[in-house]
């Protein structure tokens, strides 16, 4: 898993928790790495998760609601550090609809070894976004955190729906609807 | 232990400088993606080019073996025109050169009959008729003649005599054969040689005898009043050659410019009506052009109507002094046709045995006859005989073996002269002739002149 996704998770419970916790979480963890995270690095994604399973028992809040916080929590930062994938972009679709053709093929040029999720979209009407999630691991709350990142970034009123499909961390299928 | 907030702040440094770290590296990382890009896409742009070219050439190449197979089509098909062409024109110059030996036989007759009734007692009126006769004959073979030597050189059979000649006398003589003629209509003809002209030649000094007789023959009968003159000059060609310049210039008609070019083409005159008013063939120049181009030489003209025409013959050839001594020719014999000659004809022609046996009894000689070469074996083996004229074609034996036959007799007590009668026999005819063992030649058809010079040329007893 990329670098950038740790450094900013170490960031968020920093700024938001505090640096003891962040500290804490990550002598608790005893992760191979050490915690010392740079973003152009790759790292295990089990190490996130330890990290995640530590401050959830810290703050006595469950694991998915602090995976989809840290969701919204790095979209924001996605739009500090990449503010070029925004480019032209005016809406939440817009941008959701970007991620396999565009912002990944981007990614993949920095780190072809990049192992990134699929988003495979489907508008069965203008204002209902299908995209169907799949990845090797089990980031669905993240995923969503993103999603509701990006409709807030831009202002939207959207609900999301989820349905698990083959594996309710790895295989989902969100559905986002615009209200009229 | 420090301050916190001092290690808070140096935490913050140390944070700002990794990002700024990472985000310098990712920047870094996109160029090195784009220029790899741009790598390849060039790599690819240079492999299509490359492709792209290959295909060119390869499809330039197809052009080029495509023309080139048309290429060898076309020569093929143009040298089959070629040799189709080449074979035409040789059939035709032979049929040509066929036919017109063909009439020699028949004129052979004529003339030959012409000059024995010449002979008669006739009255003034008939001389005059057997005058046009021979003339008319004379004509007839003048034209054969030209026509046989134009198929020759047409055909590429002509051969060129290569014998050291006398350049001055040869010039002389035949000047000298047409001042009788401009005598005849008043015209002055005169023969300039320079001091230095060299002495001797080396060529064809038949064949240029030839040109310049037609080319003084011309001036005689297209001149009617005024002068002709010949002039010669020479220029050193080298070490042992010289570069020959004979002039004809005459106070003649001349040629208008437009018909100058046409002039040396073969059967064209001046213009139609000049072949009425002056007869001739028309092939003369022709001829005589072609002859000099044989010998590596030109032959040109310039004239001008109602002023003149001034043709030009030009040869290099080898030139030396005459040798110190030169062989005087031994003064013909007189009277040997009174004496006693035993004499065999041999020929196969009825009309050309007729001729000849009617000439010689004319001069008052018997004349054995043999028809074939087979038939003078015998006739040789069974009686002496002074001088044997021997006919070249004839069918079982031609003339050649015979006389090698003849020849080779070693029980024979005295070998015959032996001369052949020829048709316009080329120089390797003659050396075939020679190298059988002949001793001359008469021209056919046969004239009184020419066998009485034969007879005087047998030794006495």
């Amino acid at each position: 898993m990329k670098g950038v996704i740790f450094t900013e998770f170490l960031e968020m419970v920093e700024q938001q928790f505090g640096w003891e916790v962040a500290d804490d979480i990550i002598e608790q963890a005893a992760l191979p790495s050490g915690g010392a995270y740079t973003a152009v690095g790759t790292y295990d994604h089990r190490e996130l998760l330890q990290l995640v399973t530590h401050l959830s028992t810290r703050l006595d809040t469950p694991i998915p609601a602090l995976m989809h916080a840290f969701g919204t929590y790095a979209f924001g930062r996605f739009v500090v550090g990449y503010p070029h994938f925004f480019d032209g972009v005016d809406s939440a679709f817009g941008l959701l609809e970007n991620i396999e053709d565009y912002i990944h093929v981007e990614v993949r040029k920095l780190y072809p070894e990049a192992e990134l999720p699929r988003f495979n979209c489907e508008r069965p009407a203008p204002h209902v976004l299908i995209m169907e999630y799949r990845s090797q691991r089990p980031f669905a709350d993240f995923a969503e955190g993103l999603m509701r990142g990006c409709i807030q970034h831009f202002e939207e009123d959207i609900s999301i729906t989820r349905e698990p499909l083959d594996d309710p961390q790895r295989h989902v299928r969100f559905t986002l609807t615009r209200a009229a | 232990m420090d301050d916190p907030t001092r290690i808070q702040r140096r935490v913050a440094r140390e944070r700002a400088a990794r990002k700024a770290a990472e985000a310098l590296l990712e920047t870094k990382s996109l160029e090195l993606y784009h220029a790899n890009e741009a790598l390849r896409e060039a790599q690819a742009a240079l492999e299509a080019r490359v492709r792209q070219r290959t295909a060119e050439l390869e499809a330039a190449n197809a052009q080029l073996r495509d023309e080139i197979t048309e290429r060898e089509r076309i020569e093929a098909a143009l040298a089959l025109a070629r040799d189709e062409a080449l074979e035409a024109s040789q059939l035709k110059s032979e049929f040509l050169a066929n036919i017109s030996h063909e009439i020699r036989t028949p004129m052979n007759g004529v003339i030959g009959m012409t000059s024995l009734l010449a002979a008669q007692d006739l009255t003034p009126e008939q001389r005059g008729y057997v005058a046009t006769i021979r003339q008319s004959g004379e004509t007839l073979l003048a034209l054969l003649n030209d026509l046989l030597d134009l198929s020759k050189i047409e055909a590429g059979h002509l051969e060129l005599e290569a014998q050291w000649f006398d350049w001055p006398q040869s010039i002389q003589d035949v000047a000298n054969l047409f001042a009788p003629q401009a005598r005849e209509k008043g015209l002055a003809l005169a023969t300039t040689l320079p001091a230095d002209f060299p002495e001797q030649g080396h060529g064809d000094a038949t064949r240029i005898r030839q040109i310049l007789s037609n080319l003084i023959s011309n001036a005689v009968k297209f001149t009617e009043a005024g002068r002709i003159d010949i002039v010669a000059s020479a220029t050193p060609h080298g070490a042992d050659r010289h570069r020959v310049q004979i002039v004809v210039r005459d106070t003649g008609i001349g040629i208008p410019a437009d018909l100058q070019e046409t002039l040396f083409e073969p059967f064209r005159q001046a213009d139609a009506s000049t072949t009425r008013r002056y007869g001739g063939t028309g092939l003369g120049l022709s001829i005589s052009k072609r002859l000099a181009e044989h010998m590596h030489g030109t032959l040109t003209v310039e004239s001008t109507p109602g002023v003149g025409s001034s043709f030009t013959l030009s040869l290099t050839l080898a030139t030396r002094k005459a040798p110190a001594h030169r062989p005087a020719a031994a003064p013909p014999s007189a009277a040997n046709t009174s004496r006693n000659l035993r004499i065999l004809l041999v020929e196969d022609n009825l009309i050309n045995q007729h001729v000849a046996r009617q000439l010689l009894q004319h001069l008052g000689l018997a004349v054995d006859l043999a028809e074939n070469g087979h038939e003078a074996l015998d006739a040789v083996a069974a009686t002496t005989y002074d001088l044997v004229l021997m006919d070249m074609q004839m069918p079982e034996m031609d003339g050649i073996e015979a006389t090698r036959r003849i020849r080779a007799h070693r029980s024979l007590p005295q070998q015959p002269i032996i001369v052949a009668m020829t048709a316009n026999a080329s120089e390797a005819d003659r050396e075939r002739c020679r190298a059988a063992g002949m001793d001359g030649f008469v021209a056919k058809p046969i004239q009184l002149e020419d066998l009485e010079h034969v007879l005087t040329q047998i030794p006495h007893d």
